[in-house]
Order: structure tokens, then C-alpha cells, then sequence
């Protein structure tokens, strides 16, 4: 989810960049209906309603996701068996118009409850200082091996850096507003960020950001 | 690096942002849509499997009531007519040798003053006096 302080900016960001190259991404504007509107009308099975609940939350549930497992595919599965529990049990929701910590709350959980099972699936399928050992990359990368690599690199991080970065540098949210999501200062999210990209771009390489990312 | 690059953090200070597009599962809006889809319908299966779940354990609360009651008048029952019947009737306390299945003649010959002849002991083993 994009905070809401900076949406408007992002979406039309992104509505620009999206009709630049052909593929229209816009949203519809989040926030209105607000979160507690929406979970009424859900808890009635209003499936715009749903619909609109699963596109606005859908993000910062996976950052949450991602930031305990540092695995995209357990995380993408967590997410998806989250928002449907949580959805299938809105009368659950003490306080409608706090949806997206409640839903924070439950993925956290099945997240932490998924990593304590034998045989939990871990990120680094490829270890990213093999790649960036000596910055540079032995063959070219394709698609896949640069998203494992990404997420090695990421795995190296703490769950706080991790959810930071995600939030911050994916999903466009502010300081402020990670701070409150997670219980913190907005100086310490700042924090979490400047170390986490140093990190990244320590594991990843100069050789492969400049390569793939137009560095 | 792109449109979405951040300007709130000082460039120069600050370790430039690095592409996170490829572990975004929502960043391709296709495949979004198609995530969106599956939890909805997901939510729709999961309710009905709840509302059916719920409906079961209500249908049993709802039986449950007449089923206690039932059980209840029943074992009423029952205790009043364990009472109502007569017990078996009182019998002659039993001796040990008795209850061990000694035949009672022969009690009564082995507590007898004098000794028992041969012919005494098999008349009462076999169960007749002589």
C-alpha cells in the first residue's frame, strides 16, 4: 500500500510512467471510502469493497511478509492465505478504521508461525557475495537469478531494514508512516534505510547495478 | 534509476535507492489482478465454509437441548424403577468355607466333636450323610 500522504503523487507518478510504456496501472484513489467503511461493507460481503481492502493492503501485508521470511514466494504465499483469513473474519476487527495493523498483525504471525516449521523454506537460492565478490558478474544474469540475487541480498538484512526498505523504496511510504506502523521513531526508520541500502549495494556490487539497473 | 526515486534523502549523504521491482509480486499489473482474484474468491470459499461450519454447530446446540432433557428424564426413570423393584432377599450370612464352596455337611462333620469316619467323609463330599 502506498501511504495515503503520498499517493496522489505516486499514482499520478505512475499513471505517467505507465503511459509511457503502454501498460495503464492506475488505481483507483485509496482512502476514500476510508478502511473502516470498506471493512463494513466487506463484513457484508460487498466484494468491491474486498476487492478495494485487498489493493490498498495488499502491499505492506507483503512487506510484513517478506521482512520475516526474506523469501518472495513464502512471502507472496503468506500474504495471500493472510488476507484471506483475515477478510473471511472482518467482524474480527476490533477497530475497522486500524484494518491495515490488524492485517499487519496476522501476517506477522502466520509469517513467524510458517518460519518455525521444519523445513521452512529460506531466501539464497544464490548467494549474492558469490556474485559480488569481486564486483563484477561471471555471466549474464537473467531475470529469475537477478531476482534471487536481490533476494539473498535482502535476506542479509534484519527484518526491521527489510520491511523499511520495502516500504520505503518500493511501496513509496514515508518516514513518518513506517515509523507508526512499526512502533518506532522516524529517525530510526531513516536509519534502517541508510543501512539497508548500504548493505544492498555492498552485496549486489557495483558491477551489477551499474549492469542491470542502469547505474 | 526511475520516477519513483526518493528526494526526501540527501543524495550525496545518503546510498542511493536499489531496484526492489523484481521481489514486488504486485508490481506487474496482470499478475496483481490475477492475486487479487485469488483472495477474493478465496474469501468467498472461505466463508461459506465457515457460515456451514457455524450452521452445523448451531443445528447441535439446537439438538443439544432436547437431547439433555431427554437423557435427564431417562435416567429419572431408571433410579425410580431401581427403587420400585424389591432386592433379593436376604440370605444366611455365609461362612469363609462356605463361600469357598466346601459342602456345608462336611463343615458341619469337620466341626463336630469326633472324628469323622472314612465312609462319613466321602457321604458328605459326595453330598449325602450316612
Amino acid at each position: 500500500m502506498t501511504h495515503p500522504a503520498r499517493e496522489n503523487e505516486v499514482a499520478s507518478n505512475r499513471i505517467r510512467l505507465e503511459r509511457l510504456i503502454g501498460n495503464d496501472a492506475s488505481e483507483p484513489p485509496p482512502q476514500s471510502p476510508s478502511d473502516a467503511e470498506l471493512v463494513m461493507l466487506g463484513g457484508r460481503g460487498d466484494a468491491a469493497a474486498l476487492d478495494a481492502l485487498v489493493r490498498r493492503h495488499y502491499r505492506a501485508a507483503y512487506a510484513v511478509a517478506f521482512a520475516v521470511t526474506a523469501c518472495a514466494d513464502d512471502a507472496e504465499d503468506i500474504t495471500h492465505d493472510a488476507l484471506i483469513n483475515a477478510l473471511a473474519r472482518l467482524d474480527q476487527c476490533r477497530d475497522p478504521s486500524r484494518f491495515g495493523q490488524w492485517l499487519a498483525v496476522i501476517v506477522r504471525n502466520r509469517a513467524r508461525n510458517e518460519l518455525a516449521k521444519p523445513g521452512a523454506r529460506r531466501a539464497s537460492g544464490v548467494d549474492p557475495n558469490s556474485i559480488a565478490a569481486d564486483g563484477s558478474t561471471p555471466r549474464a544474469m537473467d531475470r529469475d537469478e537477478l531476482r534471487i540475487a536481490i533476494e539473498g541480498a535482502m535476506a542479509l538484512l534484519s527484518e526491521p531494514q527489510r520491511e523499511v526498505v520495502l516500504l520505503h523504496d518500493l511501496y513509496d511510504w514515508p518516514h513518518d508512516a513506517i515509523a507508526e506502523r512499526l512502533g518506532t521513531s522516524a529517525g530510526m526508520s531513516r536509519q534502517h534505510l541508510f543501512k539497508a541500502r548500504r548493505q544492498l549495494r555492498e552485496t549486489l556490487g557495483p558491477e551489477l547495478l551499474r549492469e542491470y539497473f542502469d547505474e | 534509476m526511475n520516477d519513483r526515486e526518493n528526494h526526501e534523502d540527501d543524495p550525496l549523504t545518503f546510498p542511493a535507492r536499489v531496484p526492489l521491482e523484481l521481489i514486488d509480486p504486485a508490481g506487474d499489473r496482470a499478475r496483481f489482478d490475477g492475486i487479487i482474484r485469488s483472495i477474493t474468491a478465496g474469501v468467498a470459499v472461505e466463508r461459506v465454509q465457515l457460515r456451514t461450519a457455524a450452521g452445523a454447530l448451531g443445528a447441535l446446540g439446537q439438538l443439544s437441548g432436547p437431547a439433555i432433557a431427554a437423557a435427564a428424564a431417562v435416567l429419572i426413570a431408571a433410579g425410580a424403577a431401581l427403587m420400585l423393584i424389591p432386592g433379593p432377599a436376604a440370605s444366611p450370612p455365609r461362612s469363609f468355607a462356605e463361600s469357598a464352596g466346601i459342602p456345608h455337611t462336611l463343615i458341619e462333620l469337620t466341626m463336630s466333636a469326633g472324628a469323622p469316619t472314612p465312609d462319613q467323609l466321602i457321604g458328605a463330599i459326595n453330598g449325602t450323610s450316612r
